[in-house]
């Protein structure tokens, strides 16, 4: 078999290759929080809690309702969502758009009396959500 | 000939009112302004607070802690909103947060920003 038998016709590569030609591909970098996020909590709000100190009572006074919390109220989330991109694909008779987003949870350890022992931050890379 | 004129102008009219109505429906109950004006730390009950504002979205501490959820309207205030698991903290403005001595009466609180 010559090499150029085994090669894809260009009768059916065609068609592929204007598409995608003719399509568009815009992504706009943006930093923002999300409409359904919280936005009083940020990376920046662990350096106000300290373990050893900070008990389960400071933390809701100061945060307000926890986004997630354990049966045992051992641990406590607090979860934000950023939009890191706009994107938009457009083509001929068509095109699609969507966000794509970071979610991050500031998770918060507590001991048997309700005092903060340890905290960490767990990002994301979220889905695509379409517009 | 006449009254089917009639009637498809009845029929036209009924669905924009029933159009109108429905894009005018507030999915938000009315608000009040002096919604937590009657919280005072060292006088305020959790019984109190459970009959005028409902169920507390989250509890913790054995019912010591209670917070709600709250939306606002510039032009009449505070309401309490439901939470969902589908709209997170959509339309929520506050977390209102109630600490509760053993008694039960209100030690402190806070109304804190989330949006």
């Amino acid at each position: 078999m010559r090499l150029h038998d085994r090669l894809p016709s260009w009768r059916r590569v065609a068609p592929a290759v204007v598409g995608l030609l003719l399509a568009g591909c815009l992504v706009i970098p943006t930093d923002y929080t999300a409409p359904t996020s919280r936005h009083n909590v940020t990376a920046d709000t662990a350096a106000g809690l300290r373990p050893g100190v900070t008990t389960k009572e400071d933390v809701l006074l100061q945060l307000g309702e926890p986004d997630v919390a354990s049966s045992d109220e051992r641990q406590l989330g607090y979860r934000w969502t950023m939009v890191r991109a706009i994107w938009f694909v457009g083509g001929y008779g068509g095109g699609a758009g969507g966000t794509v987003t970071k979610s991050s949870l500031l998770q918060l350890n507590f001991d048997a009396h309700d005092v903060l022992t340890s905290l960490q931050v767990v990002d994301k890379w979220g889905g695509d959500s379409s517009l | 000939m006449r009254t089917h004129g009639t009637l498809r102008a009845v029929a036209v009219a009924l669905l924009v009112a029933v159009l109108v109505t429905s894009c005018a429906t507030n999915r938000y109950p009315p608000g009040d302004a002096t919604l937590l004006s009657f919280l005072t730390d060292g006088t305020t009950t959790r019984d109190d607070a459970m009959l005028r504002l409902g169920q507390p979205s989250a509890t913790f501490q054995s019912e010591h802690i209670l917070t709600y959820r709250l939306g606002y309207h510039e032009e009449s205030g505070y309401f309490v909103e439901t939470p969902s698991t589908i709209s997170q903290w959509n339309y929520v403005r506050y977390s209102l947060v109630l600490v509760f001595d053993a008694n039960g009466t209100l030690l402190k609180h806070s109304l804190v920003t989330v949006q």
